[in-house]
């Protein structure tokens, strides 16, 4: 096989012009993981709030029962109950939560009048919400009790809420999907990663197109015995290899990077969307290098169209900061297609066949673009052979 | 016959690139296509090897009709074209190997091939050089390389010693005269009389597409009138004794310029001899003289009006 040698070798010489491009992918990569990446959350604490609790009611039993059950979530500071020493213990970080009880809170509450507890924190804070959120939901399941028990007293109402608060569910916390940090550095990965495939196969596939293409050694090989039909096809199976090699490297990498931050059922489609997207970027080359005749302009058409799609349809910039003029021109690019399934994809919670079935017609735009692309690239070499031979 | 074409026309839009030309190329011989550029020498190197369709014709190579997919024909053919076409990519010898390989399969024939025509035009020293590296005559003789490489029994070659220096000239001849004595059938075509007339055994003149003589050189020769051409150089002559000049037998043309004389004569004997007798008689002196035999490009003068390289 003469002619897939040749390719061969044509290719071997152009690895150092190729591995810039890797290199500056894995480079751009290993910064995108040292500063943005987090590690997986996959524990769940609780959060303790420092409070001060001030009861003017004189400690009933129900105001006693609060205090109990927030001690599950707070640890409380004794501060003097004057206006300026409060002030003073929020400003100076003592405390997080002031709660206080007015006189007469706990007659109103059994009596169903409608009271409240005064209660002062630090904006902002997780902590004090936390208290809120328990505050409500022991004061709510009282109210529950004492609306539905007429006659109830004060000791069966705490014990009946204190009962029923205590029940706690073991929830365990699964990483079923990619956590939202890191799905946006994988997005920026993999969406990166359609320019690397467009430049490597442009410059890889156009770049013997290019050479094998030129008038004279065309000429040369078609005064050989070898059928014009072997001939192409050798070209059909070094583009085929080459272009597998390609994604074979661009995936490898992706794993060893990022293997562990997404699941296998999320890489796996990844892997087939970039598959699909290795073959679109192979028939353009096709085209590229069946309709060029010189080395300038293939790197100009190379840089030019590479970062001209990747731009337009978000693989460097995220598609909601990109105008919707912009996103409708690209509609018609395959890398808008293949940005768009990467980043649904990868930030999807749980993948069902019904949320899949939509992002593979994304696929087929893509595959439905290669097509076209292949259709007028051979349109292109039947022409330019016409009128060789003419 | 090794190659036959017949009434062969090829035409580009309105221009007849080649006008009803017929050829035979015998078994064993060096065909030389002698023509100025643009003359179809390139077009109808590209009808015999299928490369472009032509409108009226036929040619025949070792017998079977000549095809694009005439496989078996083109096995036997070695052709080294115009323009050097070799992979930039690769080096002197993946060059050589890649173009033997298109008829070579077995690996290890291949290789012995490889070796021979490596030395046989001899870039021993440059194997492992990239095209870019090497010079003009170096360039031609690695495109001569990889087209005989595969040891064809009928070789073309267009124009394989343009822009190259004189010894690399004279080294592709030698090969081309070696490479026939090895058994090979060469066509070869150039604008440059003297290397056709160096090396090949028959010579077919066309201009604009026709035929203006075809034979070996000395009936090519015996076609024209021009007999002699008799240089007198530093001589004083007055329009007297240039019309006595014209009054000799046999003169065909007079043309004296910075005392520089050349009179051309047809056929016959002691035209020199007759002319030195003349000015002797006239008492002139005269500084070097000698005589030249009509050549290629005097056939061509005649027979279009113009110098092969106008």
């Amino acid at each position: 096989m003469p002619v897939f040698q040749a390719y061969k070798r044509v290719i071997k010489k152009s690895i150092p012009q190729l591995l810039i491009y890797i290199i500056v992918f894995v480079t751009f990569a290993a910064i995108l993981m040292s500063s943005g990446a987090p590690a997986s959350t996959v524990r769940f604490d609780d959060a303790r709030a420092r409070i001060a609790f001030m009861d003017e009611a004189d400690s009933s039993i129900l105001t006693e029962g609060l205090k109990n059950y927030l001690l599950q979530y707070a640890d409380f500071v004794d501060v003097k109950h004057d206006q300026a020493s409060l002030q003073d213990a929020l400003f100076f970080d003592e405390v997080d939560y002031i709660l206080r009880i007015p006189a007469g809170f706990t007659e109103g509450f059994l009596e169903g009048k409608p009271v409240g507890l005064e209660k002062i924190s630090l904006p902002n804070s997780v902590s004090s919400v936390y208290l809120d959120i328990n505050i409500n939901k022991y004061m709510n399941m009282a109210r529950f009790y004492l609306a539905n028990i007429p006659g109830i007293i004060q000791q069966e109402l705490v014990d009946l809420v204190s009962r029923d608060l205590s029940v706690e569910t073991a929830v365990e916390v699964r990483p079923t999907a990619v956590n939202a940090d890191a799905g946006e550095t994988l997005s920026i990965f993999y969406n990166y990663m359609s320019y690397v495939l467009l430049n490597l196969l442009i410059l890889g596939v156009g770049t013997f197109m290019l050479v094998f293409n030129q008038r004279d050694l065309r000429r040369r090989t078609l005064c050989s015995p070898v059928p014009l039909r072997q001939q192409n096809m050798q070209i059909l199976l070094g583009n085929l290899i080459y272009a597998v090699v390609c994604w074979i490297i661009m995936m490898a990498l992706g794993f060893v990077l990022y293997g562990k931050a997404m699941p296998a059922k999320q890489t796996i489609l990844v892997a087939l969307n970039t598959f699909v997207f290795t073959f679109v970027c192979l028939s353009i080359s096709f085209l590229i290098g069946s309709a060029l005749s010189s080395r300038n302009a293939l790197s100009a058409v190379t840089n030019v169209l590479s970062l001209g799609m990747c731009f337009t349809s978000g693989a460097f910039v995220p598609q909601y900061l990109i105008g919707e003029q912009v996103l409708a021109f690209a509609r018609i690019l395959p890398t808008y297609w293949y940005v768009k399934y990467n980043n649904e994809i990868i930030n999807m919670a749980n993948i069902t066949w019904d949320l899949l079935k939509p992002r593979l017609g994304y696929l087929g735009m893509q595959m439905g673009i290669a097509v076209a692309v292949l259709a007028v690239a051979l349109v292109i070499i039947k022409q330019k052979r016409q009128a060789q031979e003419a | 016959m090794v190659i036959k074409v017949e009434n062969l026309v090829k035409r580009y839009g309105d221009l007849i690139a080649v006008d009803h030309l017929s050829l035979e190329v015998r078994k064993g011989e060096i065909f030389g296509l002698l023509g100025p550029n643009g003359s179809g020498k390139t077009t109808l190197i590209n009808c015999i090897l299928a490369l472009l369709k032509y409108d009226k014709g036929n040619i025949s190579v070792f017998g079977k009709p000549m095809a694009p997919d005439a496989y078996d024909i083109k096995k036997d053919i070695g052709v080294i074209m115009q323009n050097v076409a070799v992979f930039n990519e690769l080096t002197v010898y993946e060059n050589i190997d890649y173009f033997c390989g298109l008829y070579v399969r077995d690996k290890g024939e291949r290789k012995k091939l490889v070796e021979e025509a490596i030395d046989f035009v001899g870039l021993n020293d440059f194997r492992s050089f990239y095209p870019k590296k090497l010079s003009g005559g170096l360039l031609r003789r690695l495109n001569i390389a990889c087209g005989i490489a595969h040891k064809p029994k009928l070789i073309i070659l267009d124009e394989p010693t343009v822009a190259v220096d004189p010894q690399s000239r004279n080294n592709i001849l030698e090969g081309i005269v070696r490479l026939n004595r090895q058994g090979a059938t060469i066509v070869y075509t150039s604008h440059y009389m003297e290397e056709v007339e160096q090396i090949c055994s028959r010579i077919m003149i066309i201009d604009k597409g026709r035929i203006i003589a075809a034979g070996t050189k000395e009936e090519l020769k015996s076609m024209i009138k021009v007999g002699e051409i008799v240089f007198v150089e530093s001589v004083e002559l007055n329009q007297t004794l240039l019309d006595a000049i014209r009054q000799l037998p046999n003169t065909s043309l007079v043309d004296y310029k910075n005392h520089n004389l050349t009179v051309t004569f047809t056929k016959g004997r002691n035209n020199l001899m007759n002319l030195i007798d003349l000015l002797r008689k006239k008492n002139l002196g005269y500084g070097s003289v000698y005589s030249k035999l009509p050549t290629l490009n005097d056939v061509f003068l005649e027979f279009t009006g113009r110098q092969l390289r106008d």
